[in-house]
């Protein structure tokens, strides 16, 4: 969809129209901002704020006006220092709830602010656009969107050599995310910044506006309580009112967090916890009215100690995390509750809450099957760890009985020192949702995580990183499987922003075995020659006669070869550490130390620079030097950004589309920005896309369609069709 | 930079004129307990709430640590933002306040550490918002590698 409106550069907010008087407000805003796109009956916030001078008591005023016609707003007193009674001290506020155009075009907002020394006038244009418009077609009633955080090209592509590797110059394989028919780029720039977070990230996709970097489902406000900030109506919330459909969200993640949040949960601090997970349930639209809310009906992953009470050993709810209450009018405008019982409250106890809601709940594995095995519930809540759940490899591992070397020397399953000792997979979490969703004959909105691929980015572990491309890329078989079943389903593979300059350098050169040998704190050559003028760790010296030992084995253009990992049943590597295995550089590093090697847990550690000469032989590591951190024999590669995390990038990230029962899966390909999502399927949803031919299908097949995936469970919809669609 | 600190924090804490009790050592795999329904103190660490006890871990790395204390567990960790910025932390990790630090970020060490303080069990709300259940008020502290 084309913006036909042209922000100006650098503009975020209004057109600031300041009269010849001196003294006026400062930092006069309105909001949405310049540029800003909505769907018609989309709901959003207006706010007008300013700064009141310091020089007098303010007596603030605003007025506004949509399109020349004065409109009132629905709370801020008129003439008062105090305004809405929810702006930050020396801030003025006026507000309208729960707005919406009712036609397409472009529209004018205009407000006129003064705090007594002089009015200021701010505008906006905004653009809307009407999805009903032009009956395309078949319409898509299933939105499924898999987002891989932090997957940026370079990560698919590890996943895939590892997977299936490579030959002769032709991929062996593809990852299911690959064989999706539609390919383009996204840009994933936010509100503030070219560079991303989570937040805004996940809420572009669905909301078709640009959020602040750490804000979701808001615009920036100063304003006392964060949950209070303007709103944007969210996908899953636009098409629960228009056409009933249901939300489930799935994350690896701690569910507090905020990728699966900014799909449903409007706030200007991703950090605030206990008011994110009450709001979860407090805005589902419990009842099924479908007047408001999000419809959520399954809700899958981490995060459990949000949803204990206090009292209970684990839990993270405070009182400083959340709200008891929201403002009236923004209440009456969004259909929501002013308060709920126990809202924001820290010894709520929101698990019992979710189940009087009608949820049926699982805390681990095991309990995911018992509550699918007998009739599908209506409502699945899923808690499998007390913060973000464990990594793949860590998840694995305890599946296959390898234990972790602790620095203590002892051995123990990662995921029991978690006390989350049976975890399902991504992909068997996803098959529940599927189930549970696709109960509701209306369809329903889907967001499906996998949360590691950044955090491993972050640290610098490719290992892991690459492992949880795998994990993910299962679940994307499970989405495409259910697509196909169902019919009327898009499946989007996209990422919130690339992670950490991720970057397939080469190939382990001299093996393993030698690997384990090398220390990047003496001189080394490998060649056998003179290691005079080796450099080591932390060395001036200007001959580089020869590489740090670690630097000596990357085997770049012919040497990197083509690694072949062994892939077991379960559907990953063996081991990560074959004989030549994939190296992967940083281009966006922290200082790190690398020893190519897996790591034995998830962070050995992270010593600073400064530390380089410190020595650990006495405090406790085992002796076995593969299982040392590698600050004691790993190569220093000095990060380009300060710190030791690898950070975000502004590359684009690719995007892979599939549909059934119509060819919506086009409508994603080429260059796109984040937002332009969030209109292309609401377009699907409303107005739809042209059918698919049974040619279509053929070509499919052609492309390399591989149907099906596992079903673990055993449990297929096909045998029991009243599931399907009730 | 972290070590002149981790001197002073001994020299300061440790000074101490009356007679203390020999700190009873503690393992983390001694502080909770699955049921088959939530996760529970042990008797040990209701048995010593009040009482010094001596901890062995690490430092966990946070991307916004608390001001005046840091969590120490089992094996390292790191902890962004993702969570509130704990998301990461193991249920058992310790809350170790840091008296004499009380409005400063305490220097990050990656080494392993011997904590010894006055151990606290039950919900609080800390002042950073973020909640703690095991608390140890700090007496000493030891870095490990720096013993031969």
């Amino acid at each position: 969809m084309k913006n036909r409106l042209h922000p100006l550069a650098g503009v975020l907010f209004a057109v600031l129209l300041v009269p010849a008087v001196q003294a006026a407000p400062a930092s006069v805003t309105v909001t949405p901002p310049d540029g800003a796109r909505f769907l018609v009956h989309q709901r959003f916030d207006i706010r007008v704020e300013g700064e009141g001078s310091t020089k007098t008591t303010p007596s603030y005023t605003a007025a506004l006006k949509i399109d020349g016609r004065t409109v009132s707003f629905s709370s801020g007193a008129q003439g008062t220092a105090t305004t809405d009674g929810i702006s930050r001290a020396g801030w003025g506020g006026f507000n309208l709830r729960g707005y919406s155009f009712p036609r397409a075009g472009n529209h004018t907002i205009e407000a006129t602010f003064d705090d007594g020394t002089g009015p200021v006038t701010v505008s906006a244009r905004v653009n809307v656009q009407d999805p009903f418009r032009g009956k395309d077609g078949r319409l898509t009633k299933n939105i499924v969107i898999m987002l891989g955080d932090g997957m940026g090209v370079a990560h698919r592509t590890a996943g895939r050599l590892v997977r299936y590797g490579a030959a002769a110059g032709q991929p062996n394989g593809r990852l299911e995310m690959e064989k999706f028919p539609g390919s383009g780029l996204v840009s994933t720039h936010s509100l503030n910044s070219i560079i991303t977070d989570s937040a805004p990230g996940m809420s572009g996709y669905v909301s078709g506006n640009h959020n602040f970097n750490g804000q979701e489902g808001v615009y920036p406000a100063h304003m006392i309580n964060t949950f209070y900030y303007p709103r944007i109506e969210y996908l899953s919330e636009y098409l629960h009112r228009v056409k009933g459909t249901s939300l489930g969200l799935v994350s690896t993640a701690d569910l507090e967090d905020a990728t699966p949040a900014a799909n449903a949960v409007h706030t200007g601090n991703r950090g605030n916890g206990t008011g994110i997970v009450d709001q979860y349930l407090d805005e589902s639209d419990p009842a099924g009215t479908n007047s408001h809310g999000t419809g959520l009906r399954v809700l899958l992953g981490g995060g459990r100690r949000w949803f204990l009470p206090s009292t209970a050993l684990g839990s993270s709810r405070t009182a400083a995390s959340g709200y008891t209450s929201l403002p009236a009018d923004l209440a009456a405008g969004w259909g929501v509750p002013v308060t709920v019982p126990g809202q924001g409250s820290p010894t709520r106890d929101l698990i019992g809450d979710f189940r009087a809601a009608g949820f049926s709940y699982a805390a681990d594995r095991t309990e995911l099957d018992t509550a699918l095995a007998g009739r599908t519930p209506h409502k699945l809540l899923g808690l499998f760890g007390y913060g973000n759940m464990n990594v793949a490899l860590d998840k694995v591992n305890k599946q296959r009985g390898v234990k972790a070397a602790l620095p203590n020397g002892s051995t123990s399953f990662v995921v029991d020192d978690y006390q989350a000792p049976n975890q399902p997979m991504l992909d068997e979490m996803s098959e529940a949702a599927f189930k549970v969703l696709s109960r509701n004959r209306s369809g329903f909105v889907l967001m499906i995580e996998g949360a590691h691929i950044d955090k491993q980015s972050h640290l610098m572990d490719a290992d892991r990183a690459i492992l949880e491309v795998l994990e993910f890329d299962r679940a994307v078989g499970v989405a495409r499987k259910w697509a196909d079943k169902l019919g009327d389903t898009t499946v989007l593979v996209l990422a919130d922003h690339e992670c950490s300059g991720f970057s397939l350098i080469g190939a382990l050169t001299g093996g393993i075995t030698t690997l384990k040998t090398l220390n990047s704190n003496v001189p080394t050559n490998l060649t056998g020659g003179s290691t005079a003028g080796c450099v080591v760790n932390g060395s001036t010296a200007v001959n580089f006669s020869c590489q740090l030992a670690h630097q000596q084995v990357v085997g770049t253009y012919d040497t990197a070869g083509f690694p072949r990992y062994e892939i077991l049943a379960d559907g990953y590597p063996a081991t990560m550490d074959i004989d030549n295995k994939i190296l992967v550089g940083f281009g966006a590093n922290g200082d790190r130390f690398e020893g190519w090697l897996t790591k034995p847990l998830p962070v050995i550690d992270s010593l600073l620079p400064s530390n380089i000469k410190a020595s650990l032989a006495n405090s406790g590591y085992p002796a076995n030097p593969a299982a040392r951190p590698e600050s004691a024999t790993g190569a220093l590669f000095r990060g380009q950004v300060p710190g030791d995390q690898a950070v975000h990038t502004a590359a684009d990230i690719p995007v892979s589309a599939y549909s059934t029962g119509n060819v919506g899966w086009t409508r994603f390909v080429g260059s796109q920005a984040n937002t332009d999502i969030f209109f292309k399927l609401s377009k699907l949803a409303l107005s739809g896309a042209p059918s698919k031919s049974h040619d279509d299908d053929d070509d499919d097949d052609h492309q390399g369609h591989h149907p099906g995936g596992d079903d673990r469970s055993g449990h297929h919809d096909d045998q029991d069709g009243r599931d399907l669609h009730h | 930079m972290s070590s002149p600190i981790l001197v002073a924090l001994v020299v300061l804490l440790g000074a101490n004129p009356s007679p203390v009790a020999e700190p009873v050592p503690l393992a983390f795999t001694e502080l909770v307990r699955p049921t088959s329904t939530a996760l529970v103190p042990t008797q040990k660490l209701l048995s010593l709430k009040g009482k010094r006890v001596r901890l062995t871990g690490f430092m966990a790395k946070m991307e916004y640590p608390s001001k005046g204390a840091f969590w120490l567990t089992q094996s390292p960790v790191v902890c962004d933002e993702a969570g509130a910025g704990t998301g990461d932390l193991p249920p058992n990790a310790v809350f170790v306040v840091v008296r004499s630090l009380a409005a400063e970020n305490v220097p990050f060490t990656p080494r392993p550490l011997e904590v010894t303080g006055v151990l606290d069990v039950g919900y609080r709300a800390e002042p950073d918002g973020r909640a703690t259940h095991i608390r140890l008020i700090l007496d000493r502290l030891e870095d490990l590698s720096s013993k031969s």
